[in-house]
Order: structure tokens, then sequence, then C-alpha cells
């Protein structure tokens, strides 16, 4: 796996994180779900492999806790950004060729 | 370098006293349970988030926080509680036989003392956890319903066959347990040492033990205890007469040791007498841990005022440090101010009124407790942290005057006690090369300029200034008179400051 991806999933972590704090301050998650959440994380971060399945373990994560969703759309909209950058550099290289 | 006050290492103390330090720090603690209810589920959420962004500050990387997080401590359910009391009183029920049996095991006996200790302890630190901090109430609904749910936890019957106890029954009943917990805290070697400490005063030695019981941490470490015990006597391989077919150790089941047959049982008494005991101390040394993780928690909460946070802005910082020395530096007679200041910090009701001894002395015995563990332990660090932290902000008061702040300390006030921060700051600068570099930056930083040169420089900035756009005889005298044509004022109204 490549240290790019890891570092991502360490910034995802860091970010699931950061949402059950906030969440357990607010009063929108409590310690049992916070435990609970964690220990589903760990269980299964470990073999995400690619962009896919992050993006799976995430809509997972925010199925079973709400709290989490934040991170699920920032990760959505990063991917979707990520493949619209793809396909608008496919278009100017078959541009740059027509040209 | 930024040197932080609490960056100073702590002089090492010997074994006894350090016990009796981490002890009684934990007032502090019980204070802080006390702003959230702690039974609560909020309470206990915001305990946590607390304790997981706690862990950040002490560079845990993102995964070993998550792992934190995963092992939250959960109290368990009513169910699971009694389900653990139940098999160490059958243990301790087995131990009981032959502690009384013919020739008496004394061996049983000290052990069966030393587990019921240890029960007693733990339902004792549960009913603290699920009782408010101001005790039972069985006069309001609201306080009915935590007796009912207290009872339901430790297993007090709430009725007689079906005959409803009162409640004032219940309530006496959790009030026993509770106190026979306190009891045996009281009588084992801490607490001993804290009497000691607090020179027989029992009350004030049982403020610090009631601290000690509400402290999560504390009960932990009593659940593991005992937990251990169980966990270890369960499949423990003992000596047992060998069969017919061979000499295969006989298997002690330790989920249904009351029910064993007693010849077994007894054979292999000598082995689970080892692993109660092996695993008894092991307690104490987990509790040792847990009570050196308190280590700083009394000089850290008074520290609180005088750093910036989220919630504490530079100027709130240094009103607080300002109103913290003038209140040292006043009452310095029996170092009576720095008491007050750690009370202002505990957030003692009505502390700031305190002006003289005996009105320290009339202040309840627990809120004095609570004032006087922390002062104990670290009181002359406190003071050391609390001159450090202000000529760290002194170092930029000159920056502070020209923008016009106030910055709480005249020149008089400073001169006056000139004598006093002089001994103060040789006490922080002994034997800490970090504090004597940080205090020669900051006079190297803050020297100040004499009185008549600062006023000729601002009257000749002043004077300048008006110049520039119109050099009146009105508008010279009203800067003389630190008017406020062009901000002179702003600067002249702080000239009788530092």
């Amino acid at each position: 796996m490549n240290t790019s991806f890891e570092e991502k999933k360490d910034a995802v972590q860091e970010k699931i994180l950061g949402c059950m704090i906030k969440a357990l301050r607010d009063g929108t998650l409590k310690v049992e779900e916070s435990r609970a959440s964690a220990q589903f994380v760990l269980s299964k971060i470990d073999s995400v492999g690619t962009s896919q399945e992050l993006l799976a373990l995430l809509q997972e994560l925010s199925t079973r806790w709400k709290v989490y969703e934040s991170v699920l759309l920032e990760e959505k909209g990063k991917q979707i950004q990520s493949e619209d950058t793809d396909q608008i550099k496919q278009v100017q290289q078959k541009l740059q060729k027509f040209l | 370098m930024a040197v932080n006050a609490t960056d100073i290492p702590i002089p090492q103390v010997k074994i006894g006293d350090l016990a009796v330090a981490r002890v009684a720090e934990t007032p502090i603690r019980a204070k802080i349970d006390a702003v959230i209810v702690p039974t609560s589920d909020r309470g206990r959420a915001v305990a946590e988030a607390d304790r997981l962004q706690m862990l950040g500050k002490q560079k845990l990387t993102t995964r070993q926080r998550l792992e934190q997080a995963a092992r939250a401590p959960v109290p368990e359910s009513a169910q699971e509680f009694q389900g653990k009391v139940a098999r160490v009183d059958a243990i301790s029920t087995t131990l009981e036989k032959y502690a009384k049996g013919t020739p008496p095991d004394t061996t049983a006996a000290e052990t069966k003392t030393r587990l019921d200790g240890s029960v007693t302890l733990m339902k004792s630190a549960e009913i603290y956890r699920m009782m408010p901090p101001g005790g039972l109430d069985d006069t309001t609904p609201a306080g009915l319903a935590e007796i009912k749910k207290i009872a339901d936890y430790v297993g007090i019957p709430i009725a007689t066959g079906t005959t409803a106890r009162s409640d004032a029954d219940i309530k006496n009943d959790i009030m026993a347990l509770a106190d026979g917990g306190m009891a045996s805290l009281r009588a084992s070697g801490i607490g001993q040492l804290l009497l000691n400490e607090y020179d027989g005063d029992q009350v004030v030695a049982d403020a610090v033990l009631e601290s000690l019981m509400r402290d999560s941490a504390f009960r932990e470490s009593l659940h593991e205890q005992v937990t251990d015990i169980l966990s270890n006597s369960a499949n423990l391989e003992v000596r047992g007469p060998q069969n017919a077919s061979g000499a295969n150790p006989l298997i002690l089941d330790g989920t249904k040791v009351g029910l064993l047959n007693d010849k077994v049982y007894h054979i292999g008494n000598t082995s689970l007498y080892k692993v109660l005991d092996t695993n008894l101390k092991a307690a104490d040394a987990g509790m040792a841990r847990e009570l050196a993780k308190t280590e700083n928690a009394g000089r850290e909460i008074v520290n609180k005022r005088w750093r910036e946070t989220d919630t504490l802005d530079t100027d709130a910082v240094r009103e607080n440090l300002s109103a913290d020395v003038r209140t040292a530096t006043d009452l310095r007679q029996g170092d009576l101010g720095l008491r007050v200041v750690i009370g202002r910090s505990l957030g003692v009701n009505g502390i700031d009124t305190i002006a003289t001894q005996d009105q320290y002395d009339a202040l309840d015995d627990k809120t004095r407790a609570q004032i006087e563990g922390v002062y104990r332990t670290h009181g002359a660090q406190i003071k050391a942290d609390l001159w450090v932290n202000l000529s760290k902000n002194i170092g930029f008061r000159d920056r502070y005057r020209i923008m016009g702040r106030n910055l709480h300390f005249s020149d008089k006030e400073w001169e006056q006690n000139a004598e006093y921060f002089s001994t103060v700051s040789e006490q922080i600068v002994q034997g800490n090369p970090q504090a004597r570099a940080l205090l020669k930056k900051v006079e190297q930083r803050g020297q100040m300029m004499p009185k008549k040169k600062r006023l000729m420089l601002i009257a000749l900035m002043t004077i300048l200034a008006i110049g520039g756009i119109a050099m009146t005889p009105v508008s010279l005298g009203a800067a003389a008179l630190g008017g406020t044509v062009l901000g002179g004022g702003a600067i002249a109204s702080e000239a009788g400051y530092i």
C-alpha cells in the first residue's frame, strides 16, 4: 500500500477522533457509543486498502452512528472532486490530441 | 525557547511522602467531578472527551488515542456487578470455613479479611460514584429515584418479601455500606499515612479519603483487583491427590468455587491463597500507579488560571495573575494568600472575602481540607509557578503599555513589594537552571526605563505628534495634562503603570 494512502487513512482516523470528541462534548454521543465506534474503526481500518473500501467503512460507520456523517460527506466530496479532476484531465488530453 | 512553569521538575521526595502527596491531591478531582453530575451519561461523556483530548496533549498518536477510546471505562450493569460480588463472596465463604476449622487456618483468615476488604471498598466506591456530592436525599422524588438506583446496583433489597421497605431504611443500608468502605480505607496504610500527615485530624483525612473514593481511577483499580482475583481463580491448577489412573492435577473452577467438594478445595487452598495474595499485592501496586497519575493534578488546576487556553485569553490570564500575585503578596503572613489563591482555583464560594487567618479558619472543614491538601503537597511549587508565569508576562509589559492596556500593577505597588518579589524570585531560581535562564531573559527584555526618563519621552512624543498637525497652546496644554489628542491620553493614562 502506498504511503500517501496510509497518510490519508491516518487523516481520516484523526477526523473520526475529532468528531467523536466533539460529539461527546455536545452530548450527541454516549461513552458506550464512542467506545463501540472506536472498536469498530480499529477492527476494520487495517484491512482497508483502497479509497472505495475507505468510503464503505465510513458509510457503515455513519449508518451506525450518525455523528460521523460529516467525515463521510467530506471524504465523498473529496473523492468526487478527485474524479472530476481526472475526467477534466482526460478531456484536456483528448483535446490536445485533437488540436 | 519558551519555558512553561510546569516544565520545572518536581523535587524528589520519600516514598511515604509521595504516597501522601498523591492521595492528598484527590480533592481537586472530586471538585471537578462535582461540576458535572458524575453519574449522568452527559457527565461521563464530557469526562471522556476531556480524557481523549488530554491524551493528544500527551503526544499519543491518533491510533493510540482511538485504542484508548475503545477501552473507555464503562460501568458494569447491575447484574454484572452483582454477579462479580457473588463469585467473590463464594470464595470468601469457603475461606471462612477453613479459617474457623480445626485447627483454624490463619492464612485463610487473613486472605478472607483482605478479600472482603476489597469487595467492601468496591461496593462503597460504586455507591460514591452514583451518589451526588451533597449526599443522598430521601425527601424529593429525584433523590428517592437515586436511592433506588443505587440499591438496585449494589444489591440492597428494596422490599422484604412483598412488603416494600421504607426509603429511610434503604438509605441507611446504602450509607452503612458506603461507611464500611470508608472505614476500610481509614484503617488501611494510606488512611494511616494521611492521618499522620494531617496531625491526627480525622476530619481532614476523611475528606481526602472520600475524594479518593470518588476518584474514577481508584474505582477502576478496585474493579481490576477483584476481576483479577476471579479470573485467576478460574481454571487454577491445584495440587490434588492422585487419582486411580495417575497424577493429573485437579482443576479448580473459580466460577463454581463455593460449590466444590470441600476436600478438593482444601487441598487447593494453598495455591489459591498464593494467587489471591499475588493479586492483592499487584492491586496495591496498581493502586499506587493510579494514584501516581494524580501527582500533578493539584498544581495543574491552579496553573490553569495562568495559561492561555481556548477559553482564557491573554488579558484574562494577566488579570488572574495580577489578582493572584496581589492576594499572595497582601496576605503573605503564613502563606494565607497562597491558600486563598488555591481556594480561588478550586472555585470555593466566598474565598475572595477572606482577609484574615481567623476568617480562613472559619471555613468549613471539608473546604479547608481541600485547600490544605493542595497547599501541603504543592504549595511551594505553586508559588514558584505563579512567579514564573508572572515573570513571563511582565516581559511584554512595555509593548502593552504603549498599546494603552491596563497591566494592573503600578510602579508604587511594584516598588513596595520589591523585597518580597526578589525573595520569591530567588526561591524560583534555586536549583533550577530553566527558571534562572527565563528570569534572565525577562530581565533583559523587560528592563524598565526610569520613570522620569519615561515621562519625558512621553511628553516629547506627544509634543512632536501635536506639532505635526497644529502647535497651539491649547493642544500643548492638553497633551501635557494627558489629554486625548492623538491618543496621548491612552499613553499618559498608562504612565503610572509598569
